[in-house]
């Protein structure tokens, strides 16, 4: 029998989330949950702003993916105001968030989650990141650290600032790019490409010698719901919302508009984020996944060639089923990046992109609107209703990671009953755990970054709840 | 190689009030160095600010890989940041080394980790410091707290004398 164990916050600021792990008299697992304590409190914040300042002050959310804010925020303002933005706009907020794409997934791979993979999950831990990376290939390891910056680049040659984006405004956006701007992304595709396919060959190396650990580590079925093209292609900037069920078969296409129609939040009293599902389904067989394996199990191709080419390959793992295992997600993660290196080819050489049209001041006040685009980690909702003013009255935000929320707790569970034993917590052990959550590549930050406010806390358990083990990852 | 003598570090989230001590911090660096009434702006816009000859101003979110390309071209480097409750110290004043460490939750770096990277890849991380004073209001504000004002203001007082 299970204790339920409630977890009270001591403050909003000391970590981000804990896992917590309860054990049997035999020393197994009997159930691992992971808590986010991180309390938002973003959509009570905006109420009384103007719907122009949305797309300004919504980046601020989030340090890691501000663009996907800032982009999601534009385009709920679009919905609101009534307005279409002229096509060059769109092109080049997709180029921003291309920009985006690739430096969130590259940073992922290899600076984050690569490590792992590469080195092992049981390598001590003062090589186990990208310094091993590092001394084992120092050339990739620089590789690496450009392709980041190649994707910061883009954005801030996009949007014409580093911090604090204002270039997504509803209607369009405020900078159009020259052809000198045009010219030196362009420089930098085809190294980056060379990096994500060198990336991509390490991966599957990998996977090739690690088969049967990737086969048990937290492989479960799930729905699945991400953007598509009218073809049910990846898309990452807009498009129709496509949820499938665990064989791959469509449950819903509907636009974003429509959400709340087919999507509702289930909450637990141990964890600040909600736990999102598909209304029809209920709670809890109506969990779905998002992010790079959501988003690659709902399409059914890529257009873009290299990346289709991988695509094909990858889902052949599973005879053309959703691929279900969580490790997964990297392997996923650097086929996006490579149709986002692929994506941004393709609009700068649309001869719409030097177009200065890009804004569309004519309004059809709608009053309230619904934006949505595929962050780096999921898909990402915001959703505003405004007064005849243009006064936000209310806000509602899914964020990404919050989509993920039941996957990463079942992974925790899964990874943690099959690899921790007994009230002592090895090394080894606490890194499969934390792996199990990194796969997801969480955005639990929520723009604060105080020096203390990062460690990963997991708790041991017994039946009765009393503790038997703290270990705080720094 | 020629090196430029002082960065200074500033990062956090402006918008959650004691997370810009940071941020705060600089401004008013800048308000004692620079008699350009557009310093403040052109600082807020870039985040990034040449100071003096000697003393460049950085600012952004958060740390990331690619700084260590940056760090690798300065003698010092003072890494300026606001704390939890996790650290006892109100203001925090140490030297740091390269070492790095990553979190599984965030793509955010630590200033030990770029001091790694630029010692890895580009073989020269600044003899670095840092400057941390303790937060205690995050919520969504563009004011520091009076607690941590106060202690920015001692942070300042103590960079100022690391700047002579």
């Amino acid at each position: 029998m299970t204790q339920k164990i409630t977890i009270e916050p001591v403050t909003r600021i000391e970590g981000h989330a804990k896992i917590t792990i309860n054990m049997n008299d035999d020393g197994s697992v009997d159930h691992a949950y992971m808590h986010v304590n991180e309390f938002r409190g973003f959509e009570k914040f905006c109420e009384g702003r103007m719907i122009f300042e949305m797309p300004l002050i919504t980046p601020r959310i989030c340090g890691i993916c501000p663009v996907s804010h800032h982009l999601a925020s534009a385009k709920a303002g679009d919905a609101v105001l009534g307005v279409e933005p002229p096509r060059p706009a769109s092109l080049l907020r997709e180029l921003m968030h291309m920009g985006q794409i690739i430096q969130s997934h590259g940073m992922h791979f290899f600076e984050l989650a690569g490590p792992d993979l590469l080195l092992g999950f049981d390598a001590d831990p003062a090589i186990r990141n990208v310094v091993g990376i590092i001394q084992a290939n120092p050339a990739l390891a620089l590789q690496a650290v450009n392709l980041r910056k190649y994707g910061q680049e883009i954005i801030k040659t996009v949007g014409g600032r580093k911090i604090h984006p204002t270039f997504a405004v509803p209607g369009g956006v405020n900078k159009a790019l020259t052809a000198q701007d045009r010219d030196s992304i362009l420089a930098g595709l085809d190294a980056s490409i060379a990096t994500i396919k060198a990336g991509l060959d390490l991966f599957k190396g990998w996977a090739a010698q690690n088969a049967d650990q990737i086969a048990e580590f937290a492989v479960f079925p799930s729905g699945y719901l991400g953007l598509v093209t009218p073809e049910n292609g990846l898309e990452l900037y807009d498009g129709k919302i496509r949820l499938v069920d665990k064989a791959g078969k469509q449950l819903e296409l509907f636009p974003a508009s429509n959400y709340l129609d087919y999507i509702a939040e289930h909450v637990e009293d141990w964890s600040y984020l909600k736990f999102p599902y598909y209304k029809k389904m209920g709670w809890p067989d109506g969990v779905y996944r998002v992010g790079p394996l959501g988003r690659l199990n709902t399409c059914e191709k890529i257009d873009t060639p290299l990346a289709q080419e991988e695509f094909v390959e990858y889902r052949k793992m599973n005879d053309g089923k959703p691929i279900e295992n969580t490790l997964h997600f990297h392997y996923a993660r650097l086929i996006e990046t490579l149709f986002a290196a692929e994506r941004v080819r393709m609009l700068l050489d649309d001869p719409d992109i030097l177009s200065k049209e890009i804004l569309n001041t004519h309004h059809n006040y709608q009053g309230e609107g619904v934006g949505v685009i595929e962050a780096p980690r999921g898909t990402l909702f915001h959703h505003y209703w405004a007064d005849k003013n243009g006064q936000i009255k209310k806000v509602n935000l899914i964020v990404a990671t919050g989509n993920n929320n039941w996957a990463m707790c079942n992974a925790v569970d899964m990874v943690a009953k099959r690899y921790v034993k007994g009230p002592n917590v090895t090394e080894g052990m606490l890194n499969r755990v934390e792996a199990a959550v990194r796969a997801h590549d969480p955005c639990l930050s929520c723009s604060t970054h105080a020096v203390g406010q990062m460690p990963m806390v997991v708790e041991i358990r017994d039946l009765q709840g009393n503790l038997l083990n703290v270990v705080k990852r720094d | 190689m020629m090196r430029k003598k002082f960065i200074l570090l500033g990062y956090g989230n402006p918008d959650r009030g004691d997370d810009g001590a940071a941020f705060y911090l600089l401004k008013e660096l800048i308000k004692k160095f620079s008699s350009d009434e557009n310093a403040i702006t052109v600082f807020q816009e870039t985040g990034f600010l040449e100071l003096t000859p000697e003393i460049d101003l950085w600012f952004n979110l958060q740390l990331y890989p690619e700084l260590s390309q940056e760090l690798a071209t300065y003698e010092r480097a003072i890494f300026i940041d606001a704390h939890t409750a996790e650290i006892p110290d109100p203001l925090l004043i140490q030297d740091i080394k390269p070492g790095y460490k990553n979190s599984p939750f965030t793509h955010h770096l630590t200033p030990s980790s770029c001091l790694e990277l630029a010692e890895k890849l580009y073989q020269h991380s600044p003899q670095a410091t840092l400057v941390t004073v303790r937060g205690y209001a995050f919520d969504f504000s563009r004011e520091l707290s009076a607690q941590t004002k106060e202690l920015v203001n001692q942070a300042l007082q103590a960079i100022l004398e690391m700047l002579q």
